[in-house]
């Protein structure tokens, strides 16, 4: 090996040793930096809510001697830089000035290299390198990290709020992660126009940072709630748009057909689909009300009412086309009058009923098809069913205001209230509220509430949104069914925030029994009584509630 | 030349310093500095008050190293004749013709003693034999004897009736060495050499030629990059005009050093690595040798003096503010 190379390899070795010390001072300085820094951030942590301070506290007490560990390895001096650093150490200028001279062959070169080798021959590199433990920064280093761990396991309302806040994040992530994937689905759903997914997909972008801005778990569900909303409205919103594409064909081949048909058609038509909405038939009634009788009387039944009954059940079969029917009728001709039969023959019937009348139905509709000018008139006014309704997507309350006069079909959406006077239901879908005066219902789907009260309608629209509360103020309550009524009006209320009204369709409307105010606050009187009687209750509570009816009347 | 030889010269010169210590007690690193510049092949002016041997001092080195050696007591009246030499008129062949009587100039070493009483027109006859190693005398160019080196006194307390050296001869020193006053036990040491009858006798260690031969030598040995980048450093820190100047040069300075400065620093710093034993120039040499390389070499105005800053405690300055790495 040349003394060049000989000299070369003692610089690279003193170069390891030195970047080898610094790292040591330099992760020793970092760890110091990094608790107090840390240290500091736990402290705040402790006072104002920091989600993941102790994560952060963490990193940061690692990132310290990490860094210090690259600095070290990136300041790494370069070899003549080294060879001074040796030089340093008491060699005079001999490594160095040796270095320099590096491939020359002169004397003097020669005699500098000898020189310095024999120098570095006689000096163990490792006992000059060695590293002196710096016994201050040690201590200060341990003492800083007992002071972050000391602090670290302090617990104070911040800290548990930020907890919280975090839970409160991590949920608004998966629920947002979800949205992205529902993004995806609305993206690849072949049933949206491109409008209809860009308006979708702005919805639920915003939904998304919604959710991401939600401090608490409180703001997160409503905030999902919102965003439910704001999705489910989007949507029937799209399918209500479609219906009413449908039933605007259907109003046109309706008008078409009305034109086609004579009036005897239409008359004939008209009887034929009422008798069929209404589930008329006689025949079948008749029948039923047999088999109900000869149930009641059992074994008492004679052999002539028996056979009476076989004939009717058979005659019915054919009618219908029923071989189970006949099968009934059939065993009842043998005369076994046996529970189970009747009950076979009561299903047969109600299963031909329902295949007949399906049956009807289509052949009424082929009939008048086939037979313009023979329409049946459906009875109900369309043509009042006017109703408007708010629907508020955004900030606050919408305005929206419904009214259905007459029969009619509309879907209203709308969050606030909803008034239906007269004889009428509105359905508003939304949020909101529901005032029925006199026989009218108004009915909110989602959180509405119907009725001749004001029904306790939570806001969706907007978190700074209010949130009015239940209040009986109606002379009546109705009480939902499937009959139905005239419409009735609806209105929806502003509460402040950013909206947009959508015009309703025909409005759907749903009846509801009325039943006086009086009535209904008697019931409730009644049953308070009779629970007051049977349970230990404390006799001034018992006056208490007394007094309440008292003042309610 | 191997490593031996050099070590031999090493050796040689420590023993020269042991021989002129027999006669100079004291005053070892005035001694030391002093062969580092005869081996620099330079000019010495040696400031102290009258009594500390400083013409002793001049004498011993003579005898030391085996040179010849002469000594001009400059006075006011000494006219540059009386150094340089003048042309006579003898009579050669019966005939009258001028001869060249050579001056005390003529010598290995040259004591010029009190310096500045001479008048400036004296002191610059030395100007071209110290800087030349020749003497002009008519049209006529004498060359000095060699190794030539001047030896200059002078007297920092008395400055009445004396002339102050002009910068250009300053530069032309390549030290200027303060002797200090001896300590006790070395006065004593003194006393024991000059009040009795007791002789000290000089052997010649070095000759001329040896002087010559390893100034040759010296000549050749190699400076590290870093190592003459501080010695750069700092003769540039003295420049107070320069915007990385320090700021006691930009105080005190009024004219920093030339660049004769920085050949004197590392002439004698190569000078000193050969007396320590080493091939190569380390950054104590330069240390070693910048002030009295430096200390004649820079201007320093009034607000200096008028602070009672001394050359010496700029450049002591300057040297700890320039790095050495």
């Amino acid at each position: 090996m040349s003394d060049d190379k000989r000299i070369v390899n003692y610089i690279k070795k003193a170069r390891r040793m030195v970047v080898r010390n610094r790292m040591i001072d330099h992760m020793l300085f970092g760890i110091i930096v990094g608790s107090l820094v840390a240290t500091i951030l736990v402290i705040i942590s402790l006072l104002t809510p920091i989600v993941d301070a102790r994560i952060y506290a963490l990193v940061i007490f690692m990132v310290g001697p990490l860094s210090g560990f690259i600095f070290a390895l990136v300041s790494a001096p370069g070899l003549k830089r080294a060879a001074l650093i040796l030089d340093s150490k008491g060699f005079k200028e001999r490594v160095s000035t040796a270095y320099e001279l590096k491939g020359k062959n002169d004397r003097f070169a020669k005699l500098v290299k000898e020189d310095a080798l024999a120098t570095l021959k006689k000096t163990k590199l490792k006992t000059l390198f060695s590293y002196k433990v710096d016994t201050k920064r040690v201590v200060i280093a341990l003492a800083m990290m007992m002071v972050l761990m000391g602090v670290s396991f302090v617990k104070t309302p911040a800290v548990a709020e930020a907890e919280n806040i975090k839970l409160t994040q991590v949920d608004a992530k998966k629920k947002a992660a979800e949205l992205k994937k529902l993004e995806k689905e609305i993206d690849e759903n072949d049933k949206l126009t491109a409008e209809q997914k860009k308006d979708i997909e702005e919805s639920i972008k915003a939904a998304r940072n919604e959710l991401k801005s939600a401090k608490n778990e409180e703001e997160l569900k409503k905030a999902e709630e919102r965003v439910v909303k704001k999705l489910e409205q989007k949507m029937k919103e799209y399918a209500k748009n479609d219906q009413a594409e449908a039933a605007k064909s259907l109003a046109d081949m309706a008008v078409d057909l009305n034109n086609k048909l004579t009036d005897e058609e239409k008359e004939e038509l008209k009887k034929e689909l009422k008798d069929i909405a209404e589930g008329k038939d006689d025949e079948a009634k008749e029948l039923e009300k047999d088999i109900s009788d000869a149930k009641d009387q059992g074994t008492e039944l004679s052999e002539e009412q028996l056979k009476e009954l076989s004939e009717k059940l058979k005659k019915a079969a054919e009618n219908m086309d029923s071989s189970e029917l006949s099968e009934a009728a059939k065993n009842l001709g043998n005369g076994n009058v046996n529970p189970e039969d009747l009950d076979g023959a009561m299903k047969a019937l109600k299963k031909a009923q329902g295949s007949k009348k399906a049956s009807d139905m289509e052949n009424a509709l082929n009939n008048a098809n086939k037979n313009p000018g023979g329409n049946g008139k459906n009875g109900n006014n369309n043509s009042g069913g006017n109703q408007n309704n708010g629907n508020n997507n955004g900030n606050g309350q919408g305005n929206g205001n419904g009214q259905g006069n007459g029969n009619g079909n509309g879907n209203g959406q709308g969050n606030g209230q909803g008034n239906g006077n007269g004889n009428g239901n509105g359905n508003g879908n939304g949020n909101g509220q529901g005032n029925g005066n006199g026989n009218g219902k108004g009915q909110g789907n989602g959180n509405s509430q119907g009725g001749g009260g004001k029904g306790g309608g939570w806001n969706t629209g907007s978190k700074n949104g209010k949130e009015t509360s239940d209040n009986n103020n109606g002379d009546y309550v109705t009480i939902p069914d499937d009959k139905v009524y005239d419409s009735g009006n609806l209105k929806g209320q502003d509460t402040g925030g950013e909206s947009y009204n959508t015009a309703g369709g025909p409005a759907v409307t749903w009846s509801g029994n009325k039943k006086n105010y009086k009535q209904v606050i008697g019931d409730y009187e009644k049953e308070a009584y009779e629970r007051i009687n049977n349970a230990e209750i404390p006799a001034d509570m018992q006056e208490y509630v007394k007094d309440y009816f008292n003042e309610l009347r | 030349m191997e490593n031996n030889e050099f070590k031999q010269m090493a050796e040689k010169i420590r023993a020269c310093e042991a021989e002129i210590g027999k006669a100079i007690i004291g005053q070892k690193d005035v001694i030391r500095q002093v062969m580092l510049a005869i081996l620099a092949d330079g000019n010495v002016l040696l400031e102290g008050v009258p009594g500390l041997g400083k013409t002793e001092l001049v004498k011993a080195i003579s005898r030391a190293l085996s040179l010849t050696f002469s000594r001009i007591q400059f006075t006011p009246d000494l006219m540059p004749a009386d150094v340089t030499g003048t042309n006579l008129i003898v009579k050669e062949n019966d005939k009258n013709v001028f001869q060249f009587e050579a001056g005390p100039v003529f010598a290995n070493l040259v004591l010029a003693d009190e310096i500045n009483r001479a008048t400036p027109k004296t002191q610059s006859a030395l100007l071209e034999a110290m800087q030349e190693k020749t003497v002009t005398v008519g049209k006529t160019t004498y060359e000095l004897p060699k190794p030539f080196m001047v030896l200059a006194t002078q007297n920092p307390i008395e400055q009445e009736g004396t002339y102050p050296l002009p910068e250009a001869q300053l530069d032309r020193f390549l030290f200027k060495l303060n002797v200090e006053f001896p300590t006790k036990a070395e006065l004593k040491e003194i006393m024991d050499i000059t009040v009795t009858n007791r002789k000290t006798e000089l052997t010649p260690v070095i000759t001329g030629d040896e002087i010559i031969e390893m100034r040759t030598a010296i000549r050749d040995m190699p400076v590290s990059e870093a190592v003459m980048d501080y010695a750069l450093s700092l003769v540039v820190a003295t420049h107070s005009e320069l915007a990385d100047a320090p700021e006691i040069s930009k105080k005190y300075i009024t004219t920093g050093a030339s660049p004769r400065a920085a050949q004197a620093i590392v002439k004698t710093a190569k000078a000193r690595a050969l007396m320590e034993g080493r091939f190569n120039v380390a950054f104590e040499d330069i240390s070693y040798v910048a002030l009295p390389a430096l200390r004649h070499r820079i201007l320093s105005n009034f607000e200096a003096m008028s602070d009672g800053v001394t050359n010496d405690a700029i450049i002591a300055e300057i040297m700890k503010e320039t790095k050495a790495i």
